[in-house]
């Protein structure tokens, strides 16, 4: 985390994420369809690894509860 | 505890430490905010709450920004509950209103009043009239994470679903500033369309309201579609306190985690 190009942007979105993931679990989305990792553009294997294990994750959840038309269909 | 204001404020306007006092004034029947002057009949000053716990409330400190920028080398006095002076405190470290340029007039909250807006701190620190209750217990948020996940988001799109984007909450905000506001912004969100963007566009306004609001719950009572905007926001304000140790508005001179460049303290 120390080795930021553009030095602390990094930080900010850390201490974002852990607060958008919470009010997400709020409002009833489940907080493991926010995912955040920090990747070089040099790590290519790692940034694919890590894709794949998000896909992992995120298939047993199934389709987002906010597509569109499911909103739609209410109002 | 009305008198002591009157005395107060007519001291401050006699002596000259002030060129105008921001508070409320009843006229035709209604309350409203008002800016008193040397000489003025302060018989016409109120300070709200006139029928129901937290009624006829403004966001003065907003007054007092609008004035406070025309007049930037005047003293203004400020009348403030415990929320207005989280406000100025918020304010004066987002550079938006000088400390040495505003006076406060504290009073506090009664205990109905605290108990309505499940208010953590109903009394300014400096105070010139009431006397200090304890912080209520946020029961509201604690019941809510104590539904469970579908049941939360079934109330929360229900909610979301009735707004009609009038950015009245935005609009009332003491603590929103912004000359460009990203609600507003067609590249991030969806302008003139109904229905909103569920939950981005109610997420958006709490992530930035994260470090800044102090919970005057102006925005639940301005909501025309009767969200519980202010139950978002006091989850927000609960996160940062568990994760940076941080309230806003809560110490004078202490800065926000989310506007630190560099790892969180602590961590």
């Amino acid at each position: 985390m120390s080795e930021c190009n553009y030095l602390y942007g990094n930080y900010s979105a850390e201490k974002r994420v852990t607060v958008l993931s919470q009010m997400l679990d709020f409002c009833g989305v489940e907080k493991d369809r926010l995912r955040a990792r920090w990747v070089s553009s040099a790590e290519a294997p790692e940034f694919v690894e890590e894709i794949n294990a998000f896909i992992d994750v995120l298939k047993p959840l199934g389709p987002s509860p906010l597509k569109k038309q499911t909103s739609k269909d209410v109002a | 505890m009305i008198d002591i204001v009157r005395q107060k404020i007519n001291e401050l306007l006699s002596d000259g430490s002030v060129k105008g006092v921001v508070a409320l004034a009843t006229a035709n029947g209604h309350v409203t905010p008002c800016l008193f002057q040397k000489d003025d009949n302060l018989n016409t000053l109120c300070l709200g709450d006139t029928k129901k716990p937290g009624d006829a409330r403004y966001p003065l400190n907003k007054v007092l920004i609008t004035i406070a920028r025309q007049y930037p080398n005047d003293v203004f006095g400020v009348l403030v509950r415990g929320c207005d002076e989280r406000g100025l405190y918020t304010l004066y470290r987002l550079n938006q209103l000088e400390p040495d340029k505003v006076v406060t007039i504290g009073i506090a909250c009664s205990e109905e009043l605290a108990k309505a807006c499940e208010c953590k701190k109903p009394y300014p620190d400096e105070l010139v009239a009431g006397e200090k209750i304890k912080g209520i217990t946020q029961q509201g948020v604690q019941d809510m994470e104590d539904m469970d996940l579908s049941k939360r988001f079934s109330f929360w799109k229900d909610q979301f679903l009735k707004c009609v984007k009038c950015y009245g909450c935005r609009d009332i905000c003491p603590m929103c500033f912004c000359r460009e506001c990203s609600l507003e912004c067609d590249d991030l969100i969806s302008k003139g369309e109904l229905p909103v963007d569920i939950p981005v566009f109610h997420l958006t306004r709490a992530m930035h309201m994260a470090d800044r609001c102090i919970d005057c719950g102006l925005c639940d009572e301005t909501c025309p579609s009767d969200i519980p905007l202010r139950l978002l926001y006091k989850k927000t304000s609960k996160i940062m306190n568990a994760e940076f140790g941080f309230t806003s508005g809560i110490n004078k001179n202490e800065q926000s985690p989310l506007s630190l460049m560099g790892p969180a303290s602590g961590k």
